[in-house]
């Protein structure tokens, strides 16, 4: 599946970039110009739609990584290997609550890039995770 | 090479520079890119003046967002996971997002105490199933909302029109919880009192709620229309989608300043009118001065149902109403939504149409600033034309939440205690109107059960007109599926 702007360069830039300013103001009875109403519009164009997706990445350290996967989850396997190949991880797909997604601690994670990788005998699904530390 | 530490200090005081220079100020919500991997929608919101307060008010604002994606010819609502870890800001701890329940949409507020700018936020919001291999369009919508917190307050201020009171005391009543209101414990001076008890389920006010901090805009209702098919739009215009270009989309006779148009003329039965904004009445549409941001009149109650329905919001009650506007403080009489009896008419406008639409008088101390009366513009103003970057609440114009033109600019439906009314529980709306565009939530009223609050751009304010009164129930009982020039919305969750 692709999208017409890559969002996860989106992410790394916006991340490094947010800033909320709060001063010690504290009134309700502000504003300006403009209004408290937007909308966006984007065509996306499915062309084969991934059966797994992992996000966000990049990750803050100490955040989660949210895996979700589509069809059977009984036999899915994820591993995380480090940028040296080094298999760092590997366990069952167990959900979470009773959505049809998994999550993966960072927080003993060094800064870096990483591979996650699901699989079950039938399907195989990597994609790299970045995960950066303040 | 700079480390990734020092990019980022490097671009936090570029922000902080930015900050210095930013004579933008306004609330100026700001929707940037959209994109979807068919998994998540990633987007940047940004909007000045949050707040989240810990006094005063006590209340914190917050975006409302929720989206559409076009399936054969038609927008159709799309679930967002309802679960709140399933979404994701790239700002740790900074912001809460509470997804609606049923997957309609999220609430998306700040953490922090105080008051200040967001600036362009990542957001991943997970879609509650991915969406289908094929070529889609999607839209996003975001509304800023105010909280109104729970607890008690007063209905009736003792001294406007039919205002309601206790019946024991014929004092205001004193709303202590949400519990049922018994047929004898509440009614009106004069007429219109309320039509039976009120059941537990009937919203009163004393919960906590969302209420939008603007009237409908003028670009809100026409994004709206732009989402609707040629059926749907020929139940929410005033013209027949196949007017001519140019016509009103909503106006009939004088537009007062509706600046809704039919940019291209759709055809029956299945090509929808596209319309536009063009307020100056000259090429293109879209302008800067082509009126975006003006409140959206010409509009009934079947039409802000409409709306409301579609943006998954609810209709407020009319004591939700005056909670909004008055807060926990004791009522004044005759007061209206700043809370004091008295009032700047708005009358002199700055910067027609644009952005930045204002007017030349201010709010004194003791008198809000408020649009009505027989001079002046002959239509309603930007939402929020009377905030600026040190208003205060009088100088605003608003209530006692932050909600602006709850008093003049446009009347405002709301759910009536007239027994049409007593059935509406505050139900949600669920983003999908009926195919001939019309409101379907069982339990909301037609319009016997809604009434107008808060008066218009042309309520006079003399003894004995009120309109403009957080308390004044004058009009609470007119017919309110006519489209009328001086009426407009807004909806809550």
């Amino acid at each position: 599946m692709r999208s017409v702007t890559n969002p996860y360069a989106l992410v790394l830039l916006t991340g490094f970039l947010f800033l909320t300013i709060f001063a010690f103001g504290q009134s309700p009875y502000l504003g300006g110009p403009a209004d408290g109403y937007a909308s966006q519009k984007a065509r996306i164009v499915a062309i084969s739609p991934d059966w797994a997706r992992v996000y966000p990445s990049p990750v803050q350290r100490g955040e989660h990584i949210q895996l979700y996967a589509s069809g059977d989850l009984s036999g899915l396997v994820v591993e995380l290997f480090d940028a040296q190949g080094r298999l760092l991880l590997r366990r069952q797909w167990i959900a979470w609550s009773t959505d049809r997604s998994m999550k993966i601690g960072t927080a003993e994670l060094a800064s870096g890039c990483y591979l996650l990788r699901v699989y079950d005998p039938e399907r195989t699904f990597s994609q790299k995770v970045i995960v950066w530390d303040e | 090479m700079m480390s990734r530490r020092h990019i980022l200090y490097s671009l936090l005081i570029l922000c902080w520079t930015g900050w210095g220079f930013n004579v933008l100020l306004g609330n100026n919500l700001r929707l940037g890119p959209l994109s979807s991997d068919g998994h998540t929608l990633s987007i940047t919101v940004a909007w000045d003046h949050a707040w989240n307060l810990a006094t005063g008010p006590g209340n914190h604002d917050a975006v409302w967002l929720f989206a559409k994606v076009m399936r054969n010819g038609q927008w159709e609502h799309l679930q967002l996971a309802p679960q709140a870890d399933a979404h994701h800001v790239n700002a740790t701890g900074r912001f809460a997002i509470d997804p609606d329940a049923q997957g309609r949409g999220v609430m998306l507020r700040t953490m922090l105490t105080g008051d200040g700018d967001i600036v362009e936020t990542q957001l991943q919001l997970r879609l509650a199933e991915p969406i289908e291999a094929g070529d889609f369009e999607i839209a996003i919508y975001g509304i800023e909302m105010a909280w109104v917190s729970e607890g008690p307050f007063w209905i009736g201020d003792g001294a406007s029109n039919f205002c309601m009171r206790d019946s024991a005391t014929g004092q205001p009543y004193f709303v202590g919880s949400e519990a049922a209101v018994a047929a004898d414990a509440l009614t009106s001076i004069g007429v219109n009192p309320p039509g039976g008890s009120l059941p537990p389920d009937f919203p009163k006010g004393y919960d906590g709620f969302y209420l939008m901090k603007y009237e409908i805009s003028q670009q809100q209702y026409a994004d709206f229309l732009g989402s609707l098919t040629y059926a749907q739009q020929f139940a929410r215009m005033s013209m027949g989608p196949d007017a001519p270009q140019d016509a009103h989309a909503l106006a009939m006779n004088s537009p007062n300043r509706n600046g809704l148009l039919i940019s291209q003329p759709g055809m029956a039965p299945a090509t929808p009118a596209v319309i536009g904004c063009n307020a100056n009445a000259t090429y293109p549409f879209f302008n800067e001065d082509d009126g975006q941001n003006r409140a959206c009149n010409w509009i009934n109650w079947p039409d802000v149902a409409a709306y409301l329905d579609w943006a998954a919001l609810r209709p407020i009650t009319e004591l939700e109403f005056e909670k909004a506007c008055r807060g926990p403080l004791a009522p004044v009489a005759l007061e209206f939504a700043w809370g004091t009896d008295s009032i700047v008419d708005a009358n002199t406008i700055l910067n027609d149409g644009t952005a930045a639409e204002g007017v030349a008088e201010t709010g004194t101390s003791t008198a809000g600033l408020g649009s009505h009366g027989y001079t002046g513009a002959q239509g309603p103003l930007r939402c929020g034309f009377g905030a600026h970057a040190s208003s205060d609440r009088l100088q605003a114009g608003a209530g006692y939440y932050g909600h602006m033109e709850l008093s003049g600019n446009l009347w405002e439906f709301c759910v009536t205690t007239k027994s049409a009314g007593l059935g509406f529980g505050g139900q949600h709306g669920d983003g999908q109107l009926s195919a001939a565009g019309d409101a379907n939530e069982s339990h909301w009223p037609d319009a016997a059960g809604v009434g107008y609050k808060g008066g218009g751009w042309n309520s006079g304010v003399i003894p004995g007109f009120r309109d403009l009164a957080v308390s004044d129930r004058f009009y609470i009982g007119l017919r309110s599926d006519i489209r009328r020039n001086t009426a407009g919305g807004r909806g809550a969750r």
